[in-house]
């Protein structure tokens, strides 16, 4: 046996975690050894408090504390204007950007036929749901600029235009910083279609 | 020493590796499938932008590795965007890339698949009567080419011509058997006149002929159900993206 038990659960246990192999999962494990008790304690207990404590939230998916998330319970947001996303943490990629003030909805997913992913496997029928309850006005589709993404937003869009709502797909195109030169043809055909006025 | 080549190729699919990198699927004219790694793709500023897509036909130098190889330099040949920008267009498309995929080991190469591959997907980006009809035919000829050519003519059993009468597909043995011979064999699928002659066509024609056939919506999903059980039977594992293209198929939106 290379180490006591306890050690070896442990070793065990942190390389199930993604990105994670053998060789860090021992690095991590004589770290947390290694640190104040407290300091180790304080890492278990934030592991079973989330675990215990978070859930989803009951109208958009997000994650939560109890029956609605942070951003559905706030009075001061926009309930017309939903953005739907594929997972809560691209909601917090949006809110960093300090520009969104509307609500949220989170799929939990892009179609993806290869995969097994149709639109039933996703939470589809509740934007539905919400659409026809909640007197939204825009959808914005922000799921990944990749195929599947895209192929979601596409099915959002004929299912919700007949709702006579407005549904709008984020823009996409290059990056700041980045160089026309190295652009991809998608990319910068995409960008030249959702040109802007100066 | 490690070697970097040069492969024209289609992207089959993509997953997750790591926090910016990608694992890619890609179906090379010369080496069949080969997966690969792209770094950093997943990055706003990588150098790939949507240049690894699934359906894109790309100039791609890869680096050997010892599991994985790497990709080095990508170039868009044909990006397929018409395909991407149809919802029903990219269910048939992903089910078209998803029997390319299981049909093939790593590395394995069948003269004329990856030009059937390429003809098919530029058929799929034009004007389509039916894809039902052109993804049952793609299944049929994948699984002819791969040397699972399904026997229609004759029955299997007692090599009696069997046009114009009611046969099962026994998709065990690949083929039709008559009426006579059907007693005591498992796995067979009813066939009735109309089917047996499309599935004939289907096997015989191009994909651009097929592009501008059309028949009932009923026989077009029975031709389908068919070809899906046909090339699971010989892959031996089922294809997830049948399911999904069923259902789109019965049931359309929500």
């Amino acid at each position: 046996m290379l180490y006591t038990p306890p050690i070896a659960r442990l070793v065990e246990e942190l390389s199930k975690l993604p990105g994670v192999g053998q060789k860090t999962a021992q690095r991590l494990a004589f770290h947390l050894l290694k640190v104040p008790a407290a300091e180790a304690h304080s890492l278990a207990e934030a592991i079973v408090e989330a675990r215990d404590r978070v859930t989803f939230c009951v109208r958009c998916f997000n994650f939560a504390q109890g029956e609605l998330c942070e951003y559905c319970m706030d009075s001061r947001r926009d309930p017309t204007l939903v953005c739907v996303v594929e997972r809560p943490q691209d909601i917090v990629a949006l809110e960093r950007t300090g520009e969104f003030r509307g609500l949220y909805h989170v799929l939990g997913g892009a179609i993806s036929p290869i995969d097994g992913i149709g639109p039933e496997e996703l939470r589809i029928r509740e934007l539905l749901e919400r659409v026809r309850t909640e007197g939204i006005r825009e959808v914005i589709v922000a799921t990944n600029p990749r195929v599947e993404g895209e192929a979601t937003g596409l099915y959002l869009a004929n299912l919700l235009k007949p709702l006579d709502i407005k549904v709008t797909r984020i823009a996409s195109g290059l990056p700041v910083g980045g160089d026309l030169e190295y652009a991809d043809e998608v990319t910068l055909g995409r960008a030249l279609k959702g040109r802007l006025d100066l | 020493m490690a070697a970097t080549y040069k492969e024209k190729a289609i992207v089959l699919r993509a997953y997750d590796l790591g926090e910016a990198d990608r694992i890619v699927t890609l179906f090379t004219e010369g080496r069949g499938p080969v997966r690969a790694v792209a770094k950093g793709i997943k990055r706003t500023g990588s150098k790939f932008g949507a240049r690894l897509e699934p359906f894109t036909l790309l100039d791609v130098i890869l680096h050997e590795g010892r599991n994985l190889d790497t990709i080095v330099q990508t170039e868009i040949i044909n990006a397929h965007a018409p395909i991407r920008a149809d919802y029903g267009k990219y269910l048939f498309g992903e089910a078209m890339l998803e029997m390319i995929e299981k049909s093939l080991r790593e590395n394995q190469t069948i003269p004329r698949l990856f030009p059937a591959l390429c003809v098919t997907l530029d058929v799929l980006e034009g004007e389509v009567a039916d894809p039902s009809l052109l993804l049952a035919a793609f299944d049929l000829k994948v699984c002819a080419l791969i040397g699972y050519h399904p026997h229609l003519a004759q029955c299997l059993n007692c090599g009696r011509e069997t046009a114009g009468e009611k046969v099962w597909l026994n998709l065990i043995g690949g083929g039709v058997v008559c009426v006579n011979c059907r007693a005591g064999l498992d796995d067979l699928i009813p066939l009735a006149p109309a089917a047996l002659v499309l599935m004939n066509q289907l096997m015989a024609l191009d994909m651009a002929a097929i592009s501008s056939s059309r028949v009932s919506p009923a026989l077009a999903v029975e031709i389908l159900s068919i070809a899906f059980r046909f090339s699971e039977a010989f892959l031996e594992r089922p294809l997830r993206s049948r399911a999904v293209v069923l259902n789109y198929l019965e049931k359309g939106a929500l």
